[in-house]
């Protein structure tokens, strides 16, 4: 048994590792940066997956945006809402807050919806189609249709229709944001999960030669705007934009616009239903209601009609006495 | 037991051929099936081993210092591991050479000590660097058959084809290694594609 | 303060441990990887001279190898012969010395091309080998084969052996050179010519 070699090893890399550990320890101690520590902590809760779905590069840069407000606290799709609760309690706030937001395509230009300048023969890719020309659509702003956004879905949410559109499954999207980078034409949009009417269009360009080209595109008539209650909508740039924040889902202007380029999810739509029992007749709701939709006397129960009511909800914010349901 | 722990290397999340770890020794060892094996083999033993203790350990680990910390236990057991083979199989010493003492710094084992074993228990860490261990064998047997066939005309040294066969001596060259690998990798996305379709 | 201490003791901890495996590990793999070495080595000579049982070293260039019994000529010899790294005088069952086998180290397309040559008393050779080299796979690595090392056999050790493109003649002292390979074979070769020099010195 030679027991030099084996205390010769012990000494050298023993004392190595001595000086190592003490120099990183001073190291790191000269060179420290000033790190919230809620980021550490948030990275600790995090799945350690380094997958990118949050649209971080790394759970490290995603703690980080997290810690700085950047990024919401249940935005670690890989984590979910185990990962999210824990993140929240980190940051002090409730999980629920921050407004889950999906991507929505705002074109509805099919093929046979809008018509083709050429026939495009080449790579099967947004991305090439659109260096021919702005690709094959008549319509500049239009969705091309070959997939670029599904290709990049890492969540697989994205699906092209045979008539190449694209349309994004909200229940499946995390809005990780790779669909809106990479669209060309950039007519992929974050909306709010509870958002069902949308301008499904993203035409800058006026009037009559618009409708030539495409029969769902928005013309700029100014129509949705004056119906729309609650000035939610407002023709900027010849193109409608919803104000999320003012809009109600009431779905009027999807009902009055000529072309159908508003895209509203009317199997969404609310109906109001005044409880009989708590109605103590003071009318507040018949006055505010835009459609006129409820009836009834001063002091008498009042009613809604299910046929007129847009499901707005102005009637349910109003009422003193909490006697409106909307389902 | 988590078994899925111990299949997700095999084939989902591939060393190789998804993950893109270890390439060094990947492409340089492959000019033949058997070598593609061996350095296999001695990797998944490191792995395993690395795997098992650093999880034993990790609570006693102060995470300032976690990666001199990993390297030392990596390299203490590719250095073990090296000179059992110099002693008792001098033949698989001698044609993986130079790429043992590479096993340290193949970055496969270095990233599952960080990102498995530090934060999960011995057991299932030992699964995990069973799974990726065969899932980089796997991967390493297959590029050095593939490289083997057409550069030597043989697998695991077993002649193929007649005298008058000349190899494509491009394939057991760096050249052809990347070339096999990136085709192999295609395929592999091929079948993925397929299998989500 | 303390935390230096902390990590600078925790890794030190680590690493002695390592160590001290490590240590022991190499006690345990020590003698069997020496005789591996040695057995190694033996077989390689006994390739090139299959007629002998035993080697002595007899100039060596690594002046601490174990069993080393220096020739008066042999520092003189390796100092003026640097691709010259090893001469074994070469002995039969019964101890007589019959030949000599050398390692050489002459440079090739990759570099040193460590070549092991084999020949009788009278310079005859009797084979060689090639052991370490970097030369291309497919073409100057084919020195390494069977078929090139047999050409050797029974040629002179007169320092004059030629490197050719045709076929050699019968009686000729020549080998052909392998095809795309001639900078390869005239390595190997210039290392089998050392053998004239190795008689010269040490007969």
């Amino acid at each position: 048994m030679d027991f030099k070699i084996i205390v010769n090893s012990v000494v050298s890399l023993g004392g190595l590792g001595l000086l190592f550990g003490a120099g990183l320890a001073f190291a790191s101690k000269k060179f420290a940066v000033e790190v919230d520590p809620r980021v550490e902590l948030v990275n600790e809760a995090l799945p350690a997956a380094n997958c990118g779905g949050c649209g971080y590069p790394g759970c490290m840069a995603f703690a980080t945006a997290v810690v700085t407000g950047e990024a919401p606290v249940n935005g670690c799709p890989v984590g979910g809402a185990e990962c999210a609760a824990k993140v929240a309690e980190i940051m002090g706030v409730d999980p629920s807050a921050g407004e889950p937001q999906v991507a929505k395509v705002m074109c509805t230009g099919a093929l046979g919806v809008c018509k083709e300048e050429f026939q495009y023969h080449g790579v099967d890719s947004c991305l090439a189609a659109n260096m021919i020309s702005g690709g094959s659509k008549a319509c500049q702003f239009g969705c091309i249709g070959f997939g670029s956004c599904a290709d990049v879905c890492p969540f697989d949410a994205i699906v092209i229709q045979d008539n190449h559109l694209a349309w994004i499954d909200p229940d499946k999207c995390v809005a990780c944001g790779k669909c809106v980078d990479i669209c060309p034409k950039h007519i992929i949009h974050m909306v709010p999960k509870e958002q069902f009417v949308v301008v499904a269009c993203s035409n800058l360009e006026k009037g009559g030669h618009v409708k030539k080209n495409c029969e769902e595109a928005c013309i700029a008539c100014g129509i949705c705007e004056r119906a729309c209650p609650f000035d939610a909508i407002h023709v900027e740039n010849n193109l409608a934009t919803i104000d999320y924040d003012k809009c109600t889902n009431c779905m009027i202007c999807a009902e009055k616009c000529p072309t159908k380029a508003i895209v509203a999810q009317f199997d969404k739509r609310k109906t109001a239903t005044i409880i009989d029992d708590k109605c103590i007749g003071c009318t507040i709701c018949k006055k505010v209601c835009p459609v006129g939709a409820i009836e009834g006397e001063v002091k008498g129960v009042h009613k809604v009609d299910p046929e007129k009511c847009v499901g707005c909800g102005l009637c349910e914010q109003k009422c003193p006495r909490d006697a409106i349901n909307m389902n | 037991m988590k078994m899925k722990t111990l299949t997700n290397g095999i084939f989902k999340d591939n060393p190789i051929f998804v993950q893109l770890l270890g390439m060094c020794p990947t492409l340089a060892v492959t000019t033949s099936a058997t070598n593609g094996f061996a350095m296999g083999a001695a990797t998944t033993v490191v792995l395993v081993l690395a795997n098992f203790v650093i999880s034993l350990i990790r609570k006693l680990i102060p995470n300032k210092i976690r990666i001199p910390i990993f390297i030392v236990v990596i390299a203490t057991f590719v250095t073990m591991v090296g000179l059992f083979l110099k002693a008792y199989f001098p033949e698989i010493d001698k044609s993986l050479g130079l790429f043992i003492p590479l096993i340290v710094v193949n970055c496969l084992i270095l990233a599952r000590a960080e990102a498995f074993a530090f934060k999960n228990g011995p057991v299932e860490s030992m699964l995990d660097g069973v799974g990726m261990g065969l899932g980089f064998t796997l991967a390493l047997t297959i590029l050095g058959i593939v490289r083997e066939i057409p550069g030597e005309g043989s697998v695991f040294g077993i002649k193929l084809f007649p005298e008058a066969f000349e190899p494509a001596v491009i394939m057991i060259l760096p050249a052809g290694a990347f070339l096999a690998l990136g085709l192999l990798l295609a395929g592999n996305n091929v079948l993925k594609a397929r299998k989500h379709k | 303060m303390k935390d230096i201490f902390k990590l600078g003791i925790i890794l030190f901890l680590f690493c002695v441990v390592s160590a001290f495996a490590l240590g022991l590990t190499n006690e345990v793999t020590k003698d069997p990887i020496a005789e591996n070495v040695a057995e190694a080595n033996r077989q390689s000579r006994i390739a090139v001279f299959p007629d002998a049982t035993d080697f002595t070293l007899i100039a060596s260039a690594d002046e601490s190898v174990e069993g080393y019994e220096p020739h008066p000529n042999a520092a003189s010899f390796i100092k003026e012969n640097p691709i010259v790294s090893e001469v074994y005088l070469a002995l039969d069952a019964s101890n007589t010395p019959i030949g000599y086998v050398i390692k050489t180290l002459p440079n090739g397309y990759g570099g040193a091309v460590t070549t092991i040559i084999g020949f009788t008393m009278d310079g005859v050779i009797t084979g060689v080998r090639v052991a370490d080299h970097q030369e291309t796979p497919g073409l100057g690595a084919k020195a390494k084969t069977e078929d090139y090392y047999n050409q050797y056999n029974n040629l002179m050790a007169d320092g004059n052996i030629q490197v050719i493109k045709e076929d050699v003649k019968e009686g000729q002292n020549a080998i052909t050179a392998i095809t795309s390979a001639t900078i390869t074979s005239k390595a190997v070769t210039s290392g089998v010519n050392m053998s004239k020099a190795v008689l010269d010195a040490f007969k």
